[in-house]
């Protein structure tokens, strides 16, 4: 799941050459706060977290199994795809306390989907312990996030205040880009509306539209 | 400790012998001592903190590496940034020696030390200038 060793080689080398004098130490640095800001903004590293609600129990504490930490709650969902409205209560990194709105008269078993970022400790080599396909699918973001930051450092061998700013704005694209990717299930050509919240019964994943309150109202 | 050849730059050693070569001090007894040069070597890497903590913090924290002998001890140096360390060694050296260099010698590698940290450029060194006694 850690990013791998080809891949951080790669972007620690391109980096590098654009930041004449800059140390790995200071690159690796700067990427934790790089893949921190991609992943918070772009919500591109969900995870589905199987649990049960019991009867009259509002308050659950979430916790990632594959690393990370959450920084927001997506969906709570059934077997049926039927949605369980939450908020979340407090925020207790890598966890989440979340809240029902309503209390259930019986058991059932419930996945919720969240989205992560990376958190302390960092990997072997002061690596951030961020997800294997971030940065074969994220490369160039990645990169212009790392040199776009370290441009902008005042008074560096490495600063430069004209081209700092145009790769920050580049990073800020790559983020918005990837976070539109991530919210059409990387389809390409998905249909880029949804159904009004109020009349939808799950998620709009997968460009697939939710045009009925129920599927009951299908009448099948 | 004389003698040595070290190209790498990685241990007190190399770093004070290679100070030594541009300081025209490689045959004893040495006009600048060992202490001397362990001094200017454990100074410059806190100036170099200064100007670029990312050389230190992300490794050491608020600690900083100090050395007390000119041993095989690793100084932990990034490969780039090795040569503006052994100018700012020699740059502290020199600003002690009130004999026969220069301090204007002394401000150009401390310049070059600055310079290469912070900016791209380095500045060229001055050359040395003899002193009126040894111009007679």
């Amino acid at each position: 799941m850690a990013i791998q060793q080809q891949d951080l080689n790669r972007l620690m080398n391109e980096c590098e050459v654009q930041l004449p004098g800059a140390t790995r130490a200071g690159i690796r640095g700067v990427m934790f706060n790089v893949i921190d800001e991609f992943l918070s903004d772009s919500n591109t590293w969900p995870e589905w977290i199987p649990f049960t609600i019991t009867q009259n129990t509002q308050n659950y504490t979430l916790t990632p199994a594959k690393g990370g930490q959450i920084k927001r709650l997506g969906d709570i969902v059934d077997q049926n795809r039927v949605c369980y409205p939450a908020v979340v209560d407090d925020l207790l990194p890598p966890s989440i306390n979340i809240c029902l709105i309503w209390p259930q008269n019986n058991p059932v078993a419930v996945s919720a989907r969240v989205f992560k970022s990376i958190v302390l400790p960092n990997q072997h080599g002061d690596v951030p312990d961020a997800p294997s396909w971030l940065i074969p699918q994220y490369e160039r973001v990645i990169e212009a996030g790392i040199v776009g930051r370290m441009q902008m450092h005042k008074s560096k061998s490495y600063s430069d205040s004209a081209n700092g700013p145009i790769n920050v704005k580049r990073f800020r694209d790559g983020i918005a880009m990837a976070r539109v990717q991530a919210e059409r299930a990387y389809l390409r050509g998905a249909q880029a509306w949804s159904f009004p919240r109020n009349f939808r019964t799950h998620s709009q994943d997968g460009g697939s539209s939710t045009p009925f309150p129920t599927p009951s109202s299908w009448g099948v | 400790m004389a003698g040595t050849t070290s190209f790498t730059l990685d241990s007190v050693e190399s770093y004070v012998s290679d100070a030594r070569t541009i300081l025209l001090d490689r045959t004893p007894p040495y006009r600048y001592s060992d202490d001397t040069l362990l001094v200017a070597l454990n100074t410059a890497l806190l100036e170099a903190r200064r100007l670029r903590p990312d050389m230190f913090v992300y490794k050491f924290g608020d600690r900083m590496p100090s050395f007390g002998a000119v041993s095989s001890e690793q100084v932990p140096i990034e490969p780039q940034l090795r040569l503006p360390i052994v100018y700012g060694l020699v740059a502290h050296a020199m600003l002690r020696d009130e004999e026969d260099v220069p301090v204007a010698r002394a401000n150009s590698f401390l310049a070059k030390f600055q310079n290469m940290l912070v900016g791209i450029f380095a500045s060229p060194a001055s050359p040395t200038i003899a002193t009126p006694q040894q111009q007679q």
